[in-house]
């Protein structure tokens, strides 16, 4: 697990003993489960819904599915990569109910731009003002992408757990962490720009 | 341009780690919780154990079978019970005519609305098997 993640999770027990008191139908272990994951599981699906109601909707129906399927879960993988798959899948199985667009690999062109040209433009911003550009951006992003991003900058992921999760193969897990960097700092970098025009 | 990447990658991983992650509402486990409190307090449970409900039906048919055994039909017939001593071989033959019956005359009108009842009494089952089955 990454760091920015154990440190949210520090102060909470391993999931085997959570998952040991649910099944012997303690709710309030489930709860504590709940609580230590709530915070990536949500991230992870507002990533995709960009949407919060819908994220925690979301959110919500994949911890209901992990309670009543937790028996089922043999410890095989990592919880946390379980928990991941059934609210990546949620998440996206509601945004295609939604109609919007998923991904379309094609549409995205490569930008030639240079991290540092606009390194040293977010630095000027206000440390509140830059995450909100930085989620801003994530937003603008396509959903696939942008999970994929999350999934491995924030939460850490390997390539191969993100391959569990998604069903995807490595290839593409490479292609869509590719091009999500791209259109990440893309966005970012126009974002930005418009930002420093209006500071102006 | 490998310089290049590894510095993209580096400043996409400060990106991350500066916006962490997104929070939910703050009664989110509750709710999710609560949701399923409630959804195992309707889950199915039988009001009567089975083996009570045998125990019930073997009541009842206890019940019936020493009414018909014990209880004279009218003023005139003698109990089962009693005839039981007078028999020997022939158990064979043995009725029950102690049990009287009454014959009831219902009019036609009864018979119109017992019919229809019993008609939409049998569609509504068919019905709900159906719905309970679909579910």
């Amino acid at each position: 697990m990454g760091l920015i993640a154990s440190q949210d999770r520090m102060h909470f027990k391993e999931d085997s003993f959570y998952i040991e008191k649910t099944l012997e139908g303690d709710l309030n272990a489930f709860g504590q489960l709940i609580q230590k994951h709530e915070k990536y599981a949500y991230t992870l699906a507002f990533r995709i819904l960009k949407n919060q109601e819908e994220a925690e909707e979301a959110a919500q129906d994949a911890f209901m599915k992990v309670y009543y399927s937790l028996n089922s879960f043999e410890g095989k993988s990592k919880f946390t990569t379980w928990l991941y798959k059934i609210i990546y899948n949620e998440a996206l199985g509601r945004l295609r109910r939604s109609k919007r667009i998923l991904v379309n690999l094609d549409e995205i062109k490569d930008t030639k731009e240079n991290p540092t040209e606009f390194k040293s433009g977010m630095e000027q911003l206000q440390i509140e003002e830059r995450k909100t550009l930085i989620k801003k951006a994530l937003n603008s992003i396509k959903p696939t992408e942008s999970a994929i991003l999350t999934l491995f900058y924030l939460e850490q992921q390997s390539i191969k757990e993100i391959e569990q999760i998604t069903d995807l193969t490595e290839s593409h897990i490479k292609i869509l962490l590719h091009r999500g960097r791209k259109s990440l700092l893309a966005s970012l970098q126009k974002i930005t720009n418009q930002e420093l025009i209006n500071l102006l | 341009m490998k310089n290049f990447n590894i510095q993209e990658e580096e400043f996409i991983k400060s990106l991350f780690s500066e916006i962490g992650s997104e929070s939910p509402s703050i009664d989110f486990h509750k709710r999710i919780i609560s949701k399923i409190e409630k959804k195992n307090s309707i889950a199915y449970q039988p009001l009567i154990s089975p083996f009570a409900l045998k125990l019930i039906v073997a009541g009842i048919l206890f019940i019936g079978i020493i009414t018909l055994i014990i209880v004279p039909g009218d003023e005139t017939s003698i109990s089962y019970l009693t005839k039981i001593t007078e028999l020997t071989p022939s158990i064979l033959n043995l009725k029950f005519p102690t049990l009287g019956i009454p014959k009831i005359q219902f009019g036609s009108i009864f018979n119109t609305a017992l019919l229809a009842f019993s008609l939409l009494m049998f569609s509504w089952i068919i019905y709900t098997s159906k719905r309970l089955r679909v579910e």
